[in-house]
């Protein structure tokens, strides 16, 4: 299953990431090679056993109780850019509303 | 042969779920107000390192909201991460469900404009976080020329539970009516404020059209509708653009679109990245979330009566009119003001006119939750006793109530300083003011006496003086009866 160029530049646009026309071709090969691994699972024969789930996990619970955390001065500074209260990021045209 | 149309609506609710902390940290849930970026923490602002802990409060309500929904709750569920880049996501992705939602396949009942039931059906209700704030333009408020957005992370990871219903809604006012049965019972159950101006409950739309000659529109997701007018206005503007479109034989095609509420129109989101993908996959950091033996039937037997249950209730128990009992069971504190009136001894019919008409009426006039009403259901209930033993009249009643309100004083003092006495005016005390009025108008008594007052109002006039002095406070019939004798004897 060969993984087009296509696919890739996809890929990396939802991931936000910038690829050149030469990392796009590596890339795909990259993705073929990881995919074919993988794809070697899919040879084994697994129709009468059960999935594999670990004993009795399941999420813990929190009791519902506020806490302030004291720290947000840290917070906002660290940031690339702060300004006042806020983070400040590059202009976003609104598209979630 | 005109061609016919027929709406296909489902809404997805997202209800925000008022907890006092956060979904997966304990950062406070209460952000109206606050400065931007206070109720923050690592886990919340996506740093590295932290792991989300559910919070055992947004599974109660959630169920809660599921089974009043009619919903099968599923014993065990999980997680999922819905990946998208936006700044108002620290973590570019919200922690979702995805296929194994917390409930799903329930229904809830609205009333059809026939007046019979119709029920609309749920296809899930799952939980989920809220995302952050943006504020675009600068972060004093100015909104030219800013090529920044502001992020407040305040609101991000507040408990949501998102309630998707099946297309199964036909008109605007349909859509209206199933937001606001859902709004009343998130609101019953305490599990949210349900306050769609406030962002706690918000509503998207899917609308397509369907055409007699076989043809079906796309479907138009619509956003940003803030109140209940603005979600009918919104799906009555779209179904007219659809109509239109597939009259002219155009093509609809799938997208997202805001509704303007200032122009009355909806706007096509037009994006880049229209098509998205989520990448959803299980959430690595949450194990299932499995629901205890016996948590289920637990939450089924703490769920309060259900308003329409309570109304049916009113009608059938109290012998209320349909519109008195569903004014009264409204919200759920005016319900149980009213039956804690009836406890103090109030009468079904008088205490339901006086809180639909009084309480209700002051409540108005000041923007004034009940909660935060002065006067308690016990004092109510006092004067509606002291007027169905015609100790107290309407008019006085109403005098002394105004008094309580604007003085925040007990009944008895409100009573004494409007000069009001429990026992009113009756019998001598009465026969004797008749008399003095009388005295007063000798003239008027003249004419009535010679037989000149052939339509009674002269009568009339002399009974409105006596009320007007007793202020209200003598049986009507008692001075119509002491007035007749009166003008008989010379």
């Amino acid at each position: 299953m060969a993984i087009s160029e296509q696919e890739v530049r996809k890929v990396a646009l939802l991931a936000r990431l910038e690829v050149d026309e030469e990392e796009v071709r590596s890339l795909a090969h990259h993705f073929d090679s990881i995919l074919e691994h993988f794809g070697k699972l899919n040879e084994l024969d697994l129709d009468n056993i059960d999935p594999f789930v670990m004993d009795e996990t399941q999420t813990p619970l929190r009791e519902d109780r506020a806490e302030k955390w004291e720290l947000r001065e840290d917070a906002l500074n660290e940031a690339s850019h702060r300004d006042g209260d806020f983070f400040r990021v590059p202009r976003i045209v609104s598209e979630e509303g | 042969m005109s061609l016919l149309f027929t709406p296909v609506i489902g809404l997805e609710i997202h209800v925000q779920l008022a907890t006092a902390s956060k979904i997966f940290c304990s950062c406070s849930t209460d952000y109206i107000g606050a400065v931007p970026n206070t109720n923050v923490c690592p886990l919340c602002l996506g740093l590295p390192g932290t792991l989300p802990v559910l919070n055992a409060k947004a599974v109660e309500y959630g169920v809660r909201a599921s089974l009043a929904l009619n919903c099968t709750v599923r014993n065990a569920t999980r997680f999922h991460r819905k990946n998208y880049f936006y700044p108002d996501l620290p973590k570019a992705y919200q922690i979702s469900q995805y296929d194994l939602p917390l409930a799903e396949h329930g229904f809830i009942n609205i009333t059809s404009e026939d007046g019979t039931l119709r029920p609309i059906g749920i296809t899930r209700l799952h939980l989920e976080e809220d995302a952050g704030k943006l504020v675009h333009g600068t972060s004093d408020g100015r909104l030219t020329g800013a090529s920044q957005s502001f992020v407040d992370y305040n609101r991000g990871g507040v408990p949501l539970a998102e309630i998707v219903s099946e297309p199964d809604l036909r008109t605007p006012a349909e859509a209206r009516q199933y937001v606001s049965v859902i709004r009343q019972l998130v609101r019953y159950l305490g599990v949210s404020d349900g306050d769609m101006e406030k962002g706690s409950l918000r509503v998207d739309a899917n609308i397509s059209v369907k055409c007699s000659d076989g043809r079906w529109g796309e479907r138009a997701e619509i956003k940003n509708m803030n109140s209940l007018k603005a979600l009918e206005r919104a799906l009555e503007y779209e179904i007219k653009r659809h109509i239109k479109m597939l009259s002219e034989g155009k093509i609809i095609i799938q997208e997202t679109r805001h509704w303007n509420d200032s122009q009355g129109i909806t706007i096509s989101s037009r994006s880049k990245e229209e098509a998205h993908d989520y990448r959803y996959f299980p959430e690595p950091d949450l194990p299932p979330l499995v629901l205890p033996d016996g948590y289920v039937k637990e939450q089924l037997d703490k769920l309060p009566e259900l308003p329409w249950d309570r109304k049916r209730r009113f009608k059938d128990t109290y012998g209320l009119s349909e519109q008195d009992s569903a004014t009264l069971t409204e919200n759920r504190d005016m319900a149980d003001f009213y039956e804690n009136c009836l406890i103090s001894g109030g009468s079904p019919e008088r205490t339901a006119n006086w809180l639909r008409t009084e309480v209700l009426r002051v409540l108005n006039e000041n923007k004034m939750e009940l909660k935060d009403f002065p006067i308690s259901s016990h004092i109510i209930a006092e004067m509606i006793v002291m007027m169905d033993n015609r100790k107290l009249s309407n008019t006085a009643a109403k005098e002394v109530f105004e008094h309580m309100i604007e003085n925040s004083s007990d009944l008895h003092s409100a009573m004494s300083l409007c000069d009001i006495s429990a026992g009113g005016i009756a019998g001598d005390q009465l026969r004797d003011l008749v008399s003095k009025i009388l005295e007063q108008n000798n003239d008027v008594v003249r004419v009535i006496r010679s037989g000149e007052d052939l339509n009674g109002k002269k009568q009339k006039y002399l009974k409105g003086l006596v009320m007007r002095e007793t202020r209200g406070q003598a049986d009507p019939s008692e001075v119509s009866w002491i007035l007749a004798s009166l003008l008989e004897n010379n």
